[in-house]
């Protein structure tokens, strides 16, 4: 008997959704939610926000579970809704803008310690990837962070492939940029090399 | 291969995304050609940081939370649509509706005319076949082609005080006219009487004028189904 690959498991598992199964339904999330939360964060840059865009996600699945096609995959299927969830709520916010109290407050230490300049090369890589465009972001993290092929990821975004290619390689290309000084720091510190104490 | 379409794909390269002839011809580029190797290695570097990137996890109890939602949202989906979801109507069905809307207001509006002209016919066999059983008090006198005399109809009146209306009318006229009956509906216009050249005139010239009234229904009283005209 051949091993049920990730494609056959959803689609099990949906098919009980549809049968009104809530256990299979509680094995959809724990099987999403956390690749939702990885690609909602870093798109919102807020991590409750992603967390209720996540629940919304569920739910939205949870009501048109009669409505999924078993001709595309689940994960294209349930990555598309967290998406365009995600896009409304980055259009909400270009419309209203939110202030936090803190800000009105204008409690200068606070605001000092926001505004810390990342050091780490994993803070400057979150801080970097939050600073690409939209587009670019969304295929650097699809591709990337959650290793979705690149077909997948064509299907998500509703682009092709080509396209798809392209925004990658251009993310990564601006991402390498931004590091570029940190990583050869870090290259020279690990084979010895004396720097100037500024850039310790 | 030039360095500047290698480094296009070195990213590529990298993730082993190239397969085939561009792999080879990549590898081969940087095996001579020290600049793409340094910049190979600092992409290989960026992609081992890629690694250290956080992984983000959803809150404590986020299935409790999510599955109480879910459970009003499935509580309001019972009280507000039925159990069983209504199927949407296949595209035929979607094409046929409105063929077979108008087709259905066809028969209906010929349908109803049909028994529109069977209800007159009805109607009038009724007035002329079972003229012995009528009951008095559902008749009553009607003007005919003038509505300006409904005022003179009594809506108290029984038929046969109606009736015993029209008959004077009619005697009167016949005393006018000398007994000939009025065809002409004058709508309003006044006949002098005595411009009738045929017609014996007892009164003083241009004193009357003669008016069409009504006519009762023949079928209730055919003595009295006479035109009227009323002078005064």
């Amino acid at each position: 008997m051949s091993k049920e690959t990730e494609k056959d498991i959803d689609y099990r598992l949906i098919r009980a959704v549809q049968n009104g199964d809530m256990v299979a339904f509680n094995d959809i999330v724990d099987r999403y939610k956390d690749r939702l939360m990885n690609v909602l964060t870093r798109m919102l840059s807020s991590a409750e926000e992603a967390e209720d865009i996540v629940q919304e996600t569920f739910v939205r699945v949870y009501q048109h579970r009669q409505s999924f096609n078993f001709k595309h995959c689940f994960s294209t299927w349930i990555y598309t809704i967290g998406l365009n969830l995600g896009r409304n709520e980055l259009r909400r916010r270009k419309k209203f803008k939110f202030h936090e109290i803190s800000d009105m407050q204008g409690n200068e230490a606070e605001l000092s310690v926001e505004m810390k300049v990342p050091t780490r090369v994993p803070e400057m890589l979150n801080k970097a990837v939050s600073d690409l465009p939209e587009k670019y972001r969304t295929a650097f993290i699809l591709r990337d962070v959650q290793e979705l092929p690149y077909e997948e990821v064509a299907k998500i975004l509703s682009v092709p492939l080509g396209t798809v290619k392209s925004r990658v390689n251009r993310a990564r290309m601006m991402l390498r940029d931004k590091l570029q000084p940190r990583l050869e720091e870090q290259n020279a510190l690990s084979k010895g090399t004396l720097l100037p104490v500024s850039l310790l | 291969m030039r360095c500047q379409k290698v480094r296009s794909c070195l990213s590529a390269y990298c993730n082993d995304e190239l397969t085939g002839r561009a792999a080879r011809r990549v590898s081969g580029h940087l095996t001579g050609c020290s600049g793409c190797r340094a910049e190979e290695q600092q992409i290989r570097s960026f992609m081992h940081s890629k690694m250290e990137l956080n992984s983000y996890k959803v809150s404590e109890g986020f299935n409790n939370r999510l599955l109480d939602r879910i459970a009003h949202e499935r509580f309001a989906e019972t009280r507000t649509k039925a159990y069983f979801p209504k199927p949407a109507p296949s595209l035929l069905v979607r094409r046929l509706v409105p063929v077979l809307a108008t087709a259905v207001l066809a028969a209906v509006v010929v349908t109803t005319s049909f028994k529109g002209n069977n209800n007159v016919e009805s109607e009038d066999q009724f007035a002329t076949s079972s003229d012995q059983s009528l009951n008095n008090d559902y008749l009553t006198v009607q003007p005919v082609n003038n509505p300006n005399l409904t005022s003179m109809l009594r809506k108290g009146w029984s038929l046969d005080d109606q009736l015993n209306r029209s008959a004077r009318i009619n005697r009167i006229s016949q005393q006018l006219t000398g007994g000939y009956p009025f065809n002409n509906y004058g709508q309003g216009n006044a006949i002098n009487v005595s411009t009738r050249s045929n017609a014996p005139v007892p009164f003083v010239e241009g004193f009357y004028r003669v008016r069409p009234v009504f006519r009762v229904f023949e079928s209730a009283n055919p003595n009295a189904s006479k035109e009227g005209s009323v002078t005064y």
